[in-house]
């Protein structure tokens, strides 16, 4: 106590500036101010999840419209390419060479690049020289067939069972 | 007061359980309620000639089925009562429904009218499932959808209800029943039974994937469980069949089994320097998409699954290996008799001669039985049996077709009487295929190739399939390949007064006509004419191979079968760039002074 008493208002002086009650801060938002901030926060934030919410519902509406063209598109695609197959199979054109006119010639003749000198003898036909190819009946490549049921018992047709060769181990 | 802190207890105590003790299964429950598994299948791989031609392939298709419940209801809540519109929409919809099933299935909507208002069985009720029909393609199903909501008045104001689809893909053959003995088919289920279709099976059919989803009565859910497992797609086969040439032949081998009114008959076209099989006709054939009245025994493939006694056409091999072992030669001469002894009984020829000097040459021209005996018994029964073993004789020639006959082929231990029998085809047995590779290799300059019908694989991602590497071997030198080569030539050349060439190219060839074995006597009963020719004679490209059996006009191979062979080449030589013969063909001894 003696000690502290020895100090001078000097000393008191170098130590640094006398300490003073901090007056309490006045705020600046009110509390129902704050609670309109924190409501204005929490609608704009629920304001941009349901913009999101919505955008993404409406490009998963749109992937869904555009995944089920793509697939309408992908069945058309088979159905022309299944009917273009058909179309260009061997027998049709045949057929279709036939009726154009177009004959086979059984007589072969090549022209050799290198020399233009023809090998073979070149010989008209008149269209009877290859009879085997018009003779039968050729057999129209098969559309796909559509199995309607309707009105039937819905058992399906029996797949023939193949027989086995004499001696052979299938 | 009790009572409330009670119900409190209650709810707090069931929240508790609900929350803190079964809360995992709980939400397992809920998320397997609201998860939805679909099974995305595969597509079935496709099947190709060797110009990418498609022979076999695969096309979305549907199953439509019907509720007729909902049909009868146009889809109205049966749980409450229809209004005056939904009445009268709900009596127009069966006849509507089934106008749209006739308009793009065909038919009459009489047709329809039946299963869109089926009832079950012993009841009033209408049935809640039926079948429409199978493996619509999917393209009409879009269709039929589409005229759905459009409904009644076509104006998309009163839709219709009651029409569902599942996948059920549609194997497509948009060739017809070219080559469908080797292509085989599917049965109901898309499984492949028979044919390269079934024997493929496992590899052509792929793997099914899987899509999980979470999904509410208004679809998917966006941003929820979404796992897709894509579907592996089967492997892709190229054949080597040539589309164009198998058609040819089919039309070639229908015009000789019209012509000799054989039941069965067989051709095959064969790359000599590879053993590619470029075309392989049956006849009778069936078509791939229509089975129903087809015979059981048409489906099959002959050329691989049957065996008969090749007849003369063994006495090319014959004389390969007699050859190769140096005991001839085409001018080798033999003293031939009217008959011979063998086995205790006589051989004669087919045609009736008496002592006769013949060249080999002239011996393998007129196909005579005695001459081919006598050159066959200079050699060893052993090393002849072991020769035509090298032939590919005797056993499955795996060419990738199923159900491959092995033959059969007597070892070295053979009776006198058999060597005699099979030098000249008779006692042994062989499929048109083993047949065709054989003589393919006697005329390939003494190279066997395994005969092939796969050409490559690939799978759907685009990389290859590794296939087995076909065997090759030499079987005779190539001066024993050409001096069969030049008896064979003799065959078109010198004989038949020029009516067996064809023009532009010099041909080899031989003919086969043996009485057929008939296991149901354990007979001989009728008759299998065949020929094999090959070209050009000078450096042989390609070989056809045709056998007739049960001819009812005619026997002889030469006659029968011989312009099948001929019609098939000529189409076959040009369209592979097989340039005109430049040297007419040799005329060389037949007989001997």
């Amino acid at each position: 106590m003696s000690a502290q008493a020895a100090f001078s208002t000097e000393e008191r002086q170098e130590q640094g500036p006398r300490l003073t009650l901090v007056p309490p801060l006045r705020s600046t938002v009110s509390t129902v101010g704050f609670a309109l901030i924190i409501m204005a926060l929490v609608a704009v934030g629920m304001g941009l999840v349901m913009v999101v919410t919505t955008s993404v519902a409406a490009q998963s509406k749109e992937l869904s419209g555009l995944r089920t063209e793509a697939t309408l598109l992908e069945y058309r695609t088979a159905s022309l390419t299944t009917e273009l197959q058909t179309t260009s199979a061997t027998g049709r054109l045949a057929t279709r060479a036939a009726d154009l006119g177009m004959v086979p010639n059984p007589y072969p003749a090549f022209i050799r690049l290198s020399d233009g000198k023809i090998l073979g003898e070149p010989t008209p036909v008149r269209g009877n020289e290859v009879p085997y190819l018009r003779q039968h009946e050729l057999t129209p490549p098969t559309a796909p067939r559509i199995r309607v049921l309707a009105g039937q018992d819905d058992a399906a047709a029996p797949t023939p069972t193949l027989p086995m060769a004499p001696g052979v181990d299938q | 007061m009790v009572v409330m802190a009670l119900l409190v207890a209650v709810c707090v105590g069931r929240a508790f359980q609900l929350q803190a003790i079964d809360a995992q299964a709980f939400a397992a429950e809920a998320s397997s309620k609201m998860q939805s598994t679909r099974e995305l299948p595969a597509t079935r791989g496709t099947i190709t000639d060797r110009n990418g031609v498609v022979l076999a392939a695969t096309e979305p298709a549907m199953r439509i089925t019907v509720d007729p419940d909902m049909v009868a209801s146009n889809g109205a809540d049966k749980r409450y009562p229809m209004n005056d519109k939904k009445q009268l929409d709900a009596k127009a919809a069966p006849g509507a429904v089934a106008r749209i099933l006739a308009k793009h299935l065909g038919g009459q909507p009489t047709d329809y009218l039946k299963v869109l208002q089926k009832k079950k069985k012993d009841s009033k009720e209408y049935s809640r499932y039926e079948i429409v029909a199978k493996q619509v393609p999917a393209s009409v199903w879009s269709e039929i959808q589409a005229d759905m909501r459009k409904g009644i008045d076509a104006d998309g104001k009163r839709p219709l209800y009651g029409l569902f689809a599942a996948s059920d893909p549609m194997r497509t053959y948009p060739n017809g029943r070219l080559a469908s003995n080797v292509l085989g088919f599917v049965n109901a289920e898309g499984k492949g039974v028979a044919g390269l279709e079934g024997v493929l099976e496992d590899d052509l059919d792929g793997e099914p994937g899987q899509s999980i989803y979470d999904s509410s009565r208004y679809g998917r859910i966006p941003l929820g469980t979404n796992v897709l497992t894509p579907p592996i797609d089967g492997v892709s086969y190229e054949t080597t069949l040539d589309s164009d040439l198998q058609w040819l032949s089919e039309q070639a081998l229908a015009d000789g089994m019209a012509t000799s009114g054989a039941k069965t008959g067989i051709a095959i076209v064969l790359n000599v320097k590879n053993g590619q099989i470029l075309a392989l006709a049956n006849g009778p054939s069936f078509d791939p998409s229509e089975l129903a009245g087809v015979d059981a025994g048409d489906l099959g493939n002959r050329a691989v699954t049957d065996a008969y006694e090749p007849g003369s056409v063994q006495k090319v091999l014959t004389i390969a290996a007699l050859a190769d072992a140096g005991l001839v030669t085409g001018d080798t001469e033999v003293v031939v008799p009217p008959q011979i002894a063998s086995g205790g009984g006589f051989v004669r020829d087919a045609f009736s001669h008496g002592t006769i000097n013949l060249t080999t040459r002239g011996i393998i021209a007129q196909s005579s039985n005695i001459g081919t005996i006598d050159l066959a018994r200079r050699m060893p029964k052993d090393k002849l049996s072991q020769y035509l073993k090298d032939f590919g004789l005797g056993s499955k020639p795996n060419s990738g077709l199923p159900g491959e006959t092995s033959g059969s082929v007597p070892g070295g231990d053979m009776a006198d009487y058999t060597r005699d029998q099979i030098s000249f085809g008779q006692g042994l047995s062989v499929s048109a295929v083993q047949m065709s590779a054989a003589v393919a290799s006697v005329v390939n300059g003494g190279v066997y190739h395994q005969p092939t019908i796969l050409k490559s694989a690939t799978r759907a991602d685009g990389t290859p399939v590794e296939l087995p590497q076909p065997v090759e071997r030499r079987v005779v030198s190539e001066k024993a390949s050409a001096v069969t080569l030049d008896v064979m030539e003799a065959v078109i050349a010198q004989m038949g007064n020029g009516k067996r060439t064809i023009p532009g190219y010099r041909t080899a060839g031989k003919s086969g006509t043996s009485q057929r074995f008939d296991p149901k006597c354990k007979c001989y009963n009728g008759y299998t004419a065949s020929f094999v020719g090959v070209a050009p004679a000078e450096d042989p490209q390609l070989l056809v191979y045709v056998v007739l059996d049960q001819p009812k006009n005619g026997n002889l191979g030469s006659q029968l079968a011989l312009p099948v062979v001929n019609n098939i080449l000529q189409a076959a030589l040009p369209r592979y760039n097989v340039l005109p013969s430049t040297t007419p063909a040799p005329e060389r001894p037949l007989t001997f002074d």
